[in-house]
């Protein structure tokens, strides 16, 4: 059955509303998050306006912005836009202008970091009291009482600046991370003055901070506050708090809405919940807080399907719909949600990968699948240009990398034909999607297979192998390789029980009881297999064994942690610091790392021996065109280039076709 | 020649309802109405008994008119006699008035078994069998899965219990409360021009009940408000009182446990599409 084109009525989602006279087109809100776009002074910078803007045209109603840090001090590096710095107005303005001249409102977020840096070293981890902050691993400084004045004093300058930029209102975090949240959290705020003990006594700083910063807002501005209902710690505050503070805020009319918001830093994944977490999951949040207040909320987490964003206004659970990433991997999503066009939006997979992942590294955040994030000047809506010459461009490879790169090829009015070898389209991603909750990595490659099914300069021939003879007879002006990489086992490994994960995955072994899985990479790969393994088949050990310091040592920090809580339930060894020095049929030999320590496994003591994370380009197509030529354009992308992520071949599919 | 009497109650099909938001009530207009699937259960087991026994088979419901397409699905399953206990005192009846409307039916007629759901998909009080039984001063049996035999005046009934399954034996007259399982509902070819006509409908007076005996004035009990449970709303909730990586694990399965024999499916490809849309279908 081929997709077909659904056209659907979002009502609910489509309504106007009104957060006091904040009036607002339509219920999608884009969520607050840090992008890194500032300029090295921690001023805003044009590429942050321009991305802002890029979200406006999209069709969404409400922007929120930043975070911005309230002084120096309260940024979590420098990479952070400082709100007191009154320079800040001028591309604070023009972000707003943009925004309102599409039809947008705009809220900009102000927080002080307290106690969560990125910056190293961490100096002055603010806290209510001393304590180990536990995603850093580094001592907090109890805060005094006049540093507290001076904290709620910067709020309050920086929501001037904010005020005089334009802004139709200010949100205030109290959430995963900042100093505000950790006032309420049992662990952080052990104070016996009056910001600790009682709950009213934890809600002092709030309740000064927000006074203070409605005092400098003119009488039509709003004000939100950004609120981690439930932190997720063992140690920390659940859900009924998170309720009570809501209520406060709300029946003390210190708000006018509420954010729902979830998670710390050290539960990392309940606060920028990958893609393990079920799409929507904060659904239950939002509707727990709106059943205790009188004023608007906004539900998050994880929604990037209009249909869902529409049945969460139909329960009642929220008024408004948050998304970030969402809106950062497919900018149009309101106007093609308006359109009724849902197969048109490319979801966000919630692979951490490009976003949040770069928020750890202090780099500018992306998306692995729009290449236009933070680059909306050059390669936004309305710069993709129809070539001057039209070419007939032949393309090797239905994965990634082919795929992208014959959907830009197509939007400018090339005419493109692309040979598959499988029946089925999207190469490694028809692998990897078969790991445990990596399934939604075929989102990439559904999008752009819908995509391109729209094109009648398209040709897709699925189930035929590129070779030089069918290449050679379509005539190409260009041709692409992007005949992707093979798995193989080295030859150091003689060793008959040896496998790698492909032949696992596509279900090509006979797994036994007691498993061996050798990574030399220690990336998402190795983990993945383990994981599938355990997921897959009951009562199995398996020994991981790797020359790096861990399982998963060279994954993205944000999805470790739930690949963590879930393997270390099972019957796993993990034995770091072992690299492979040779395997027959007799025993497997490792070598510890800076040692001369050797390590034995006797072949009779596991039934397999997984080798896994070695690739190698299927690259001969692209040798053979380039040195006996025939087509003038030969290129070469994806892994036929370098075993790569999705990001690299999508971004340089996207850049190549755009050159052509 | 035994004589079986299945009560039968007509409830909103919960797959379509909806929840107001405004005063989370259920909203059952333009819903559509189906038989308890608990009371089918018991209809199905009465019609085991009579197709090896030779047992009549008679049914009963109340309620407003629009009751009596469950009594003809009844005679299309192969009830032989039916009964629509239609009186507007009747609205407003609780557990009991109900359970004494009931009582005044069954006995005029004399049953040997008296079959119930265990309770109904959207009340679930599982009050019925149990009034029943007692202001008639029989045995009851609850959460039966299904007859195993009869002998004379003697009943064996499969029950299950929380811990453990239970045979039991018990004499008859005595009122059987079904627990709802899968079965293969089979339909007979019948006569469907007279299908309406053959449902005998009484009031209360043919009873001799009187109007206080039931309705509000004859009910113990009054709904003030009614909580929905989250799970109808169509999202998962997650316990407060769970521990912190209890409740990160309880969203990550989407509150799925692994002894629960449920696939979950999340991907967004064309062929997952398909396979979740043929298992709902
Ligand atoms: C790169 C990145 C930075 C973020 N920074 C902030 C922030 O500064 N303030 C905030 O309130 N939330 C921040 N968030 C959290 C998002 O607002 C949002 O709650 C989260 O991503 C979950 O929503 P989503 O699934 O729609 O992305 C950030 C998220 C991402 C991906
Ligand atoms: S990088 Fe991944 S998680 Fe981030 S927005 Fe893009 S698809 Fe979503």
């Amino acid at each position: 059955m081929s997709a077909q084109k659904t056209k659907l009525k979002f009502d609910r989602l489509f309504s106007e509303f009104s957060i006091k006279n904040l009036h607002l087109k339509n219920r999608i809100v884009f969520l607050p998050h840090y992008t890194a776009y500032a300029e090295v002074t921690s001023l805003p910078s044009e590429e942050e306006t321009y991305y802002y803007t890029e979200r406006a045209k999209g069709g969404t109603g409400l922007i929120i912005t930043g975070n911005y840090a309230v002084s120096k001090v309260g940024q979590m590096h420098r990479t952070f836009i400082n709100a007191s710095d009154r320079r800040c107005i001028t591309n604070f303005s023009k972000t707003v202008n943009n925004c309102h001249k599409y039809g947008a409102k705009i809220i900009g977020q102000l927080s002080h970091a307290g106690a969560t840096k990125v910056e190293l070293p961490r100096a002055s981890l603010y806290a209510p009291s001393q304590v180990l902050e536990k995603s850093t691993g580094s001592y907090t400084t109890a805060i005094a009482k006049d540093e507290i004045g001076q904290v709620v004093k910067e709020f309050g300058t920086a929501a001037e600046t904010l005020v005089m930029s334009g802004f139709d209102g200010v949100e205030v975090k109290v959430a995963h991370d900042g100093i505000l949240r950790i006032f309420v959290s049992p662990y952080y705020n052990k104070r016996n003055d009056e910001y600790g003990g009682s709950f009213e006594n934890k809600m002092r700083i709030i309740h000064e901070v927000f006074t203070e910063i409605r005092s400098k807002l003119t009488e039509n501005m709003v004000l939100g506050v950004r609120l981690s209902a439930d932190e997720f710690e063992d140690d920390g505050f659940n859900l009924e708090t998170g309720v009570q503070v809501a209520k406060y805020m709300a029946d003390n009319k210190l708000v006018d809405y509420i954010s729902c918001d979830a998670g710390t830093w050290n539960t990392f994944i309940m606060q920028i919940p990958p893609m393990t977490i079920p799409l929507g999951f904060g659904e239950y949040i939002a509707a727990a807080i709106k059943k205790v207040v009188d004023i608007p909320v906004i539900a998050f987490g994880r929604i990037n399907d209009p249909i869902q964003a529409e049945q969460i206004l139909e329960n009642g659970s929220a008024d408004l719909i948050g998304m970030a990433r969402q809106l950062l991997c497919d900018p149009e999503w309101a106007n093609k949600s308006k359109k009724g066009m849902v197969d048109d939006i490319r979801k966000c997979i919630g692979c951490e990968e490009g976003c949040i992942g770069q928020v750890f590294l202090m780099q500018p955040i992306k998306c692995i699948q729009n290449p236009a994030a933070g680059k909306e000047k050059k390669l936004g809506i309305g710069t993709l240009k129809k070539a001057e010459i039209k070419k007939k461009i032949v393309i090797a490879g239905g994965g990634v990398a082919g795929l992208k790169f014959a959907e830009i090829s197509a939007k400018r009015g090339h005419e493109v034909v692309l040979f598959e070898k499988e029946k089925t389209l999207g190469g490694q991603i028809n692998i990897l999607k078969s790991i445990p909750f990596r399934n939604e990595y075929s989102e990439v490659v559904r999008y752009l297979e819908f995509i391109l099914k729209e094109f009648p300069n398209v040709t897709i021939k699925a189930g035929v192998a590129a070779n030089s003879e069918n290449i050679t007879s379509e005539k190409p002006d260009a041709l692409l390789i992007a005949t992707g990489a093979v798995s193989y086992i080295p030859d150091t490994v003689q060793n008959s029980k040896a496998v790698t994960s492909w032949d696992v995955l596509e279900n090509k072994v006979d797994i036994g009881k007691s498993i061996l899985v050798y990574d030399p990479l220690s990336h998402n790969e190795g983990v993945g297999i383990v994981e599938y393994l355990f997921d897959t088949y009951k009562n199995i050990n398996i020994r991981y064994i790797t020359p790096q310091n861990d399982i998963c040592a060279n994954a993205k920090n944000e999805n470790k942690d739930i690949l963590l809580r879930k393997l270390l339930q099972e019957d796993l060894e993990i034995i770091p610091y072992y690299g492979l020095v040779s395997a027959d049929d007799k025993a497997v030999s490792f070598n510890k790392a800076f040692t001369d320590k050797m390590m034995t496994i006797e072949d009779s003591s596991f039934d397999n021996f997984i080798y896994t994370g070695s690739l190698k380009s299927v690259d001969d197509l692209y040798w053979k065109f380039k040195e006996d030529g025939g087509v003038s354009e030969v290129y070469r992308l994806g892994d036929a280039k370098a075993p790569a992520d999705v990001e690299i071949a999508i971004h340089e599919a996207e850049a190549l076709a755009r050159s052509i | 020649m035994k004589k079986i009497l299945v009560c039968l109650k007509q409830v909103p099909n919960t797959r379509d309802v909806k929840i107001n938001p405004e005063n989370h009530t259920l909203v059952r207009e333009g819903v559509e109405s189906v038989l308890n699937p608990f009371d089918d259960c018991a209809l199905e087991e009465a019609l085991k008994l009579k197709k090896k026994y030779g047992f009549s088979v008679t049914v009963m419901t109340m309620g407003p008119p629009q009751a009596e397409k469950i009594l003809e699905y009844s005679f299309r399953r192969g009830a032989d006699e039916a009964f629509l206990l239609t009186d507007r005192h009747l609205a407003g009846s609780d557990t009991w008035a109900t359970a004494t409307a009931v009582v005044g039916l069954a006995k005029k007629g004399g049953y040997d078994l008296l079959f119930c759901g265990q309770e109904s998909i959207d009340s679930g009080t599982g009050h019925i069998g149990a009034s029943i039984a007692e202001m008639m001063n029989i045995p009851q049996v609850n959460y039966a899965e299904k007859v195993l035999g009869l002998h004379e005046n003697r009943i064996r009934i499969q029950a299950k219990f929380d811990k453990f399954d239970a045979q039991l034996e018990v004499v008859t007259p005595v009122v059987v409360s079904f627990l709802k399982k899968g079965f293969e509902v089979k339909l007979k070819a019948i006569d469907e021009s007279v299908i309406s006509e053959r449902i005998k409908r009484v009031t209360l007076a043919d009873l001799n009940l009187l109007p206080e005996q039931v309705g509000l004035e004859g009910s113990y009990t009054q709904v003030v408000n009614i909580d929905i449970d989250e799970r109808f709303v169509g999202y998962v909730t997650v316990d407060s009182n769970l521990s912190a990586n209890e409740r990160i694990l309880y969203i990550t399965t989407g509150g799925i446990t692994e002894n629960e024999n449920k696939k979950i499916i999340r991907d967004l490809s064309q062929e997952s599409i398909e396979e979740i849309a043929s298992l709902i279908m």
